[in-house]
């Protein structure tokens, strides 16, 4: 607006004509760019003279235009324009140019254009605005560096970028990019963009939303954890409660040790977690082992789960045995319940699995060394009968690095296709003798355990699927 | 290349993560929120700076909860605790009560909830000590197993006298309360929600004073079998804002008192349990 006033031979003119000249002169200016524009390419543009733009401001147009222009690169006035059109013409170069030059330009300016010609029905000249020129793309810097061009309707979605537009006029070209903060980097403003394409389309229901959302966010816990962070810093509010969410529901229910593994984060016990009067497990290195092995069970469930149709030797962690039996001992420990019940969801098929794995099984060393590590749990539990004289040595740390690269010694393909039947049999028998054992009362299992000590090999608490 | 890995991981260690964190943190419970504290330094420091997280203690069912409770109150984060958990939990007792009046005031000031549910260990003492410290008690609750009652009259008085600001009250299955009890009960004067479920000494007396409650909007009467029509009606004039009711298994009403209710808070109530009434037709 300020360009027209300060360009030289223009008219007095009172408030309303002066409006009215402005959108008369913007409009046409645009329309004169895109001549302008064209004229450089040589190629003619043509216009319909009973567009109501021009009838509207009969008043300050005396002449309309008509016919074909072809315009020029320097174009002084297309034929048959009106007597502001000096004007315009000025006002027309004057953004080209400066559109050119990749000056600071007001994307405002453009977009008042194009919503004058809307308004004023002329979809045609909308059509010829829509142009590279005129279209409204908005430039974004990541900070790697890399600078692209997206388009206003799905950048201007994003809170931070509308207040930078607006507020500051940036975006408008490559010089004048926005910069993204430092959490966007390409790949997850890709993400971003493509959330930011389908929300903003005004039309869609409620449930295709929620659908797209459902899709959207399957992806791994650290580009979750990326995307949350990213889109925070873009203040763009719905995908974060999205991701959040969906995070929340990763955490809730696990143990520290656990979370860490899932995110990435050094594990090490904290001075915190040492001091914290409100954490969750007893302070038992027992438990901490027991949370470790299930973090790692269950990421190892999901890659078989993965890989399920690919015939591959799949580690088999035999933490379970360890599991089963800590908890079996540890059993009626008041804070004990998550394990439990997490456990007891998956008695079964672990048990199967731990009985064929410990069967299949050859050497005796990592044997010993659960029967080390359960030993001395045993002695404390006053059991230690049970337990043919082993060493008493109380370093579960060892069992935890015992169990680990012996994994791959185990085959644990296709499970129960494999078992030949009468080892089934049997498998099913323990099985069923140690569901039976576990869901008894601590004192019930003593006893048990107690007669058991006298009469054979402890089968079930060491698990030795050779002695059977 | 290693630094520029290492620079990555600690930002991600440092900023992301912690960040992300705290976004995050506002949909988790208590128990999940500690677990996530801890996680690493960075992250601790983080939501530690959020005291909005910090207005819970759970401690439902854990055990040492006494010992527990008194290092949680002395946590800074903790200063402004609005709600505390101890339902059910093991190994607290008077003494610790004791302790935390005399060590964790400060911390006691904003506290309006306080569940003691299943606290088998806790008496008259406990409690006074305890209710002392939180003026602005608005959440009472004593829910017990029935075996082991050690809540006495001037224990129950002690609340009322000095959380004046109750709005709820849970008592369920505490028989050993007499009319006694109930005699100071009026200067709850914002009592809303009183669970008396299982008070088989209270009698129209006792009842009477609680209708000078006038606020009541749900009160529980389950098996209180020695309450008769005089109570009820008593309540029903008094206790015009009452929405729900239960006289489930009390043999002394009849339907004068029915007629008292519909006359009284028939634009209010909601809910009406009368199972077991056999007084009623």
């Amino acid at each position: 607006m300020y360009m027209i006033l300060s360009l030289p031979g223009t008219d007095i003119l009172t408030p309303w004509a002066f409006s009215k000249h402005l959108e008369y002169t913007w409009t046409r200016a645009a329309i004169l760019t895109q001549f302008v524009q064209a004229g450089s390419e040589s190629s003619p543009c043509e216009l319909d003279q009973r567009t109501p733009l021009l009838s509207s401001h009969g008043s300050l147009c005396t002449q309309s235009f008509g016919g074909t222009y072809s315009g020029h690169s320097n174009a002084t006035s297309p034929k048959n324009m009106g007597h502001g059109d000096h004007v315009v013409d000025q006002v027309a170069r004057s953004l080209y140019v400066g559109y050119r030059n990749n000056a600071t330009m007001d994307p405002a300016w453009f977009a008042a254009v194009e919503t004058i010609c809307m308004l004023n029905g002329c979809a045609m000249i909308h059509e010829a605005l829509d142009t590279q020129i005129m279209k409204s793309y908005i430039w974004l810097q990541t900070v790697d560096g890399s600078i692209q061009q997206v388009e206003q309707e799905i950048a201007m979605f994003c809170p931070m970028i509308c207040h930078e537009v607006i507020q500051k006029g940036m975006g408008s070209s490559k010089n004048y990019a926005i910069s993204l903060p430092q959490q966007v980097n390409p790949a997850v403003l890709s993400l971003i963009l493509d959330y930011c394409r389908f929300h903003q389309v005004p039309g869609r229901s409620n449930k295709e939303r929620k659908s797209f959302d459902e899709k959207f966010i399957r992806m791994d816990t650290k580009r979750l954890c990326e995307l949350t962070s990213a889109a925070d810093s873009l203040q763009l509010k719905p995908l974060v409660d999205l991701t959040s969410r969906a995070l929340a529901r990763i955490i809730e229910g696990k143990a520290p040790e656990e979370i860490r593994e899932i995110f990435h984060l050094p594990d090490d016990l904290t001075e915190e977690e040492k001091l914290e009067p409100l954490k969750n497990a007893t302070d038992d290195p027992r438990i901490r082992l027991l949370n470790r092995l299930y973090a790692k069970k269950r990421k190892e469930l999901k890659e078989r789960e993965k890989l399920k149709n690919v015939e591959v030797d799949e580690e088999l962690v035999d933490d379970r045995s360890v599991d089963d039996l800590l908890s079996f001992i540890n059993g009626d420990d008041g804070d004990s319940k998550g394990i439990k019940t997490s456990k007891s969801k998956r008695k079964n098929r672990r048990r199967k699995d731990l009985l064929k794995s410990t069967s299949a099984h050859e050497a005796t060393k990592n044997h010993n060394k659960e029967s080390n590590g359960l030993n001395s749990v045993c002695r404390s539990a006053e059991v230690g009968q049970i337990l043919p004289g082993v060493d008493a040595t109380t370093n579960l740390q060892d069992v935890e690095d015992d169990i680990f690269p012996n994994k791959n010694e185990f085959d644990d393909g296709d499970i129960d296709d494999e078992i030949d039947p009468t080892l089934k049999e049997k498998i099913d028998r323990e099985v069923e003798d140690f569901a039976r054992r576990l869901n008894s009362d601590w004192p019930e299992r003593m006893q048990e355990i107690l007669s058991l000590g006298q009469e054979k090999k402890p089968v079930h608490l060491s698990l030795n699927g050779k002695g059977s | 290349m290693e630094g520029e890995g290492e620079e990555q991981t600690s930002i991600w260690n440092k900023e992301t993560v912690p960040k992300v964190m705290k976004i995050v943190s506002t949909r988790l419970g208590q128990r999940d929120l500690i677990s996530v504290l801890l996680l690493s330094p960075w992250i601790h420091r983080t939501l530690i700076s959020y005291p909005s997280l910090w207005l819970s203690i759970d401690l439902r069912e854990m055990n040492n909860a006494g010992d527990r409770l008194i290092a949680a109150l002395s946590l800074p984060r903790y200063q402004h605790v609005k709600q505390i958990s101890l339902e059910f939990a093991q190994d607290i007792d008077d003494d610790h009560l004791e302790v935390i009046k005399s060590k964790c005031l400060g911390s006691l000031q904003d506290l309006e909830s306080l569940n003691l549910n299943g606290c088998q260990k806790i008496s008259d003492k406990g409690i006074e000590a305890i209710t002392s410290c939180c003026l602005k008690l608005k959440v009472f609750s004593i829910y017990w197993n029935v075996r082991c009652v050690k809540m006495t009259d001037s224990g129950l008085q002690q609340v009322f006298v000095k959380c004046s600001f109750l709005q709820s009250l849970n008592l369920y299955a505490l028989s050993s309360f007499t009319d006694e009890a109930y005699k100071k009960i009026s200067v709850l004067s914002h009592l809303k929600f009183l669970d008396l479920c299982g008070a088989q000494n209270l009698s129209d007396d006792g009842l009477s004073c609680i209708a000078k409650c006038k606020k009541l909007v749900s009160l529980n009467l389950t098996w209180c079998v020695r309450v008769t029509d005089v109570g009820v009606i008593a309540i029903a004039e008094s206790c015009t804002s009452l929405e729900f009711l239960s006289l489930f298994g009390i043999v002394g009403v009849t339907d004068k008192c029915l007629e008292a209710l519909s006359k009284s808070c028939a634009n209010t109530m909601t809910s009406l349990d009368v199972n077991g009434c056999i007084g009623i037709k």
